[in-house]
């Protein structure tokens, strides 16, 4: 009470105020706003595939499967935009349409379709988390669809963090895997080193 | 069986295809103030494993600190780091100065509890530039606890020898972007009065202290994050009156019913923004000690208070250079019985240069501006170099001043009168050092010379009316070597230990500088014995040094302590341990014994 009094006396009240106040006005004109995009635009990734080679299939795939030939086809990605990091797929498979597009001739016979590479592109270490010093391990379930893509990231352990969790799900969500139609495990450990 | 079944089923599989990604960076801390100098850091870890409650027990384990406390606990305590008084060092609370401008611009150490504090770092010498003027000798910063991890509840009381009580409750943890951090302490000793077994004169002993503390972190964005801290600290202690023994021939302290009522209100408001390239930081801080005397013939308060706005920002140009700078604004008001008050202003800019990836340059240059004092100019520079992956050489210079006070320059009561013709101290600081790691990093080891001229210091005389009053003497040289020790020779055993070598002498006269003893050795050591058993033993002794007012030599001495923690599950432990283990009277002022042996033993509970 004393303390109270003794700050009522004094132009403490008044400072404070002055302070936010202040704070506020230069917090509204030097912070940049944040970046909304319109709905959706968020994870737009266009995609278009151009196949720069295509060979008739050997006519002696036996032969060619002991030799386990590089692969002849070759798809590159020619336009991509995105609203985030660019997700950088390499080698995917052709789409149905793509196929459709190729005046449905005789497709690529499947084991000449080659393996996707797995695109693992890990997150940035926010800048609030290494100010404040958080580090941990993540662990997440992920559900794999048929292509390679994360359908499903589940938290499985938290790093302590809140923020960590949540850059390292979404980071996951952008990822690629080799593999296909599958669950797997696995943990990203944020590190603050130096 | 069915375990093996259990194993091979469900566990071994996480193992087998559980991938693991490192993310890692480097942490966000302002690294650019230690280039060329020695930073000691005590942190919370430390602090609990030797129970230390106060920060008069934590701070005279790092290398530069030397304290004199007036009696025991609670009784005012100054400090010195390397030869320069308490007024002349900088205290600060994340920030907040502390120093109080309307007692002679030094901080009394004995009410700040360490309950709530997270790390407690000493930075001596010339590398204070970003600190502002008044570092002569070094800045003590105390940083408070932040929210870490799940929010979590602890609580601990203890009790001992003296009719000492002691206990604390401390709610922390993050809640999503919120980081918070709250803590309430308090303390109490006595009622008895001691028997000063040195002269024989009886001390008075009653103390109590009552500490509240918060911090609060929220992070509006991913680049943008508020912060305000508030800590109060009350404490009341009684205090002597002096009375003349004629077999001592002096005044000696005597137990009366005086008391010193201080009250400490701190608050900060931290704006800080930024990304990897370029950090920003605007703080509002306000700081008030309130300092109240009763005896029965006198009644007296003096109130401090500093509100300061300060903004700081860091931009990194490249992998080679990083430009930090900012400035600060504010106001210093000393009352008694008439308000005085001082606006003063400060820039500063520090530039830190990699030229090869084992070198590191710094360069700052800092200009302040005080109310009918007029402008200063003051620098320093700094280089590491890392001779090999284990050994790093570093040295700096700068220079620094402190602005006389106001207490000094206008205040005037029953004990002093004002000097308004008081001039600022100059000071110069020169030091080199070596940081050696051995075997594997189980041995650290720190070695540090350093050079810290004063100049104009401000002295003391005494008027023929009885009074005091500070004019500006001549020059004060402080040389001498510290070293620290880090020694881990196994996983559960950690031993610290600090030397420090002092020549402190006043011109002209070369006198010896008073309270500065020639050598001071500190150290513990921590023993894991069962993982839920740990030892510690510590010890404390300083070499003869000259009393301040008396000028007589007050004796070498040494303590130690010695104490335990059991945990007995995860949310309870209980822990003793014994003060002055070979009950050593000792005197750190003159006439101001100190207790004996002391024993003291508490539990602790946490969710």
């Amino acid at each position: 009470m004393r303390l109270i009094g003794n700050l009522k006396e004094t132009p403490f009240f008044l400072a404070m105020v002055f302070s936010l106040a202040l704070h506020g006005c230069l917090a509204y004109f030097l912070i940049p706003p944040p970046l909304i995009f319109p709905e959706g635009s968020c994870h737009s990734i266009e995609v278009v595939w151009e196949t720069k080679e295509i060979h008739p299939p050997s006519p002696e795939p036996k032969q060619k499967e002991q030799k386990a030939p590089p692969s002849k086809i070759s798809l590159s990605p020619i336009k991509k935009t995105s609203a985030h990091h660019p997700v950088a797929l390499s080698n995917p498979p052709p789409s149905f349409h793509e196929r459709e597009k190729r005046g449905g001739e005789s497709p690529v016979p499947s084991r000449h379709i080659p393996k996707r590479k797995a695109h693992h592109p890990l997150p940035t270490y926010p800048w609030i988390c290494r100010k404040r010093g958080q580090e941990g391990v993540v662990a997440l379930r992920v559900k794999i669809n048929e292509e390679g893509h994360v359908t499903e990231a589940i938290l499985h352990k938290s790093s302590g963090h809140t923020r960590l969790d949540e850059v390292a799900v979404e980071a996951l969500r952008t990822w690629v895997f080799a593999e296909d139609s599958c669950t797997k495990t696995l943990s990203l450990a944020f590190r603050l080193r130096g | 069986m069915i375990y093996t079944f259990f194993l091979f089923i469900f566990i071994l599989p996480t193992f087998v295809y559980a991938e693991t990604y490192e993310v890692i960076d480097t942490p966000l801390s302002p690294s650019s103030e230690a280039v060329g100098g020695h930073e000691s850091f005590i942190d919370s870890q430390e602090i609990e494993a030797y129970q230390e409650i106060f920060l008069k027990e934590a701070l005279p384990y790092t290398p530069s600190v030397i304290l004199n406390s007036n009696g025991p606990t609670g009784r005012k305590t100054d400090f010195s780091i390397r030869g320069a008084l308490s007024s002349q060092n900088l205290v600060l609370v994340n920030g907040i100065y502390v120093n109080d401008p309307a007692a002679g611009g030094g901080v009394d150490l004995s009410n700040f509890l360490n309950a709530d504090l997270e790390r407690i770092e000493v930075l001596p010498g010339p590398q204070s530039l970003a600190y502002g003027p008044g570092a002569l000798g070094g800045v003590i910063q105390l940083i408070p606890k932040k929210g870490q991890g799940k929010p979590s509840l602890k609580g601990q009381i203890e009790g001992g020898s003296f009719d000492t009580r002691y206990g604390t409750l401390t709610a922390q943890g993050e809640e999503g972007p919120l980081q918070f951090s709250a803590t309430a302490a308090g303390y109490g000793r006595g009622p008895d009065a001691f028997t000063n077994p040195l002269h024989g004169n009886r001390q008075s002993d009653r103390y109590r202290n009552g500490t509240l503390s918060s911090r609060i972190g929220y992070a509006l964005t991913d680049n943008w994050e508020v912060e305000g801290l508030v800590r109060y600290g009350e404490g009341k202690v009684q205090f002597d009156d002096s009375r003349y023994f004629p077999k001592e021939k002096y005044s000696l302290p005597f137990t009366a019913q005086n008391f010193t009522e201080t009250q400490t209100a701190l608050a900060s408001f931290d704006n800080k923004w930024g990304n990897e390239v370029w950090e920003h930081s605007l703080k509002a801080t306000y700081s008030r000690i309130r300092s109240e005397t009763t005896k029965p013939t006198y009644h007296g308060t003096t109130i401090g208070e500093q509100p300061v706005l300060i903004y700081s920002s860091s931009y990194k140009i490249n992998d080679q250079n990083t430009l930090s700078g900012g400035g600060e604004a504010g106001q210093e008001r000393a009352r008694n019985s008439q308000l005085y008050t001082r606006s003063h202003g400060g820039i500063y800019l520090i530039h830190t240069y990699q030229p090869f990836e084992a070198t590191l340059l710094k360069g700052g240059i800092r200009g302040d501006s005080y109310q009918s004092l007029g402008n200063r100019l003051t620098f320093n520079v700094g280089v590491d170099q890392k001779v090999t992956a284990t050994t790093l050489l570093r040295t700096s210079y700068g220079t620094n001043f402190k602005p006389p006070t106001l207490s000094d320059l206008f205040q005037k009561n029953d004990y002093a009168e004002p000097n308004p013709q008081l001039k600022p101290e100059k000071g110069q600081s020169l030091e080199a050092g070596v940081d050696q790691i051995f075997f594997d990093q189980k041995l650290k080891v720190s070695l540090t010379g350093f050079f810290n001229w004063i100049e104009g210091m401000t002295l003391c005389q005494r008027l023929p009316n009885g009074k005091s009053k500070r004019f500006n003497g001549k020059q004060r040289v402080a040389k001498g070597l510290e070293m620290a020790f880090l020694l881990k020779p196994i996983k559960t055993i950690e031993m610290k230990v600090a030397l420090t070598y002092t020549h402190a002498r006043d011109y002209p006269h070369k006198t010896k500088t008073p309270l500065i003893p020639a050598f001071k050795g500190a150290g513990g050591i921590q023993w894991q014995a069962l993982p839920a058993l740990s030892f510690f033993v510590q010890g404390y002794g300083i070499t003869s040094r000259q009393d301040s007012y008396t000028k007589r030599r007050l004796s070498p001495y040494g303590t130690l302590n010695v104490g335990g923690n059991y945990d007995v599950n995860e949310h309870a432990s209980f822990f003793w341990r014994v003060e002055n283990l070979g009950n050593k009277r000792f005197e750190e002022v003159f006439g101001y014994g100190t207790r004996g042996r002391a024993f003291f033993i508490g539990i602790e509970a946490k969710t």
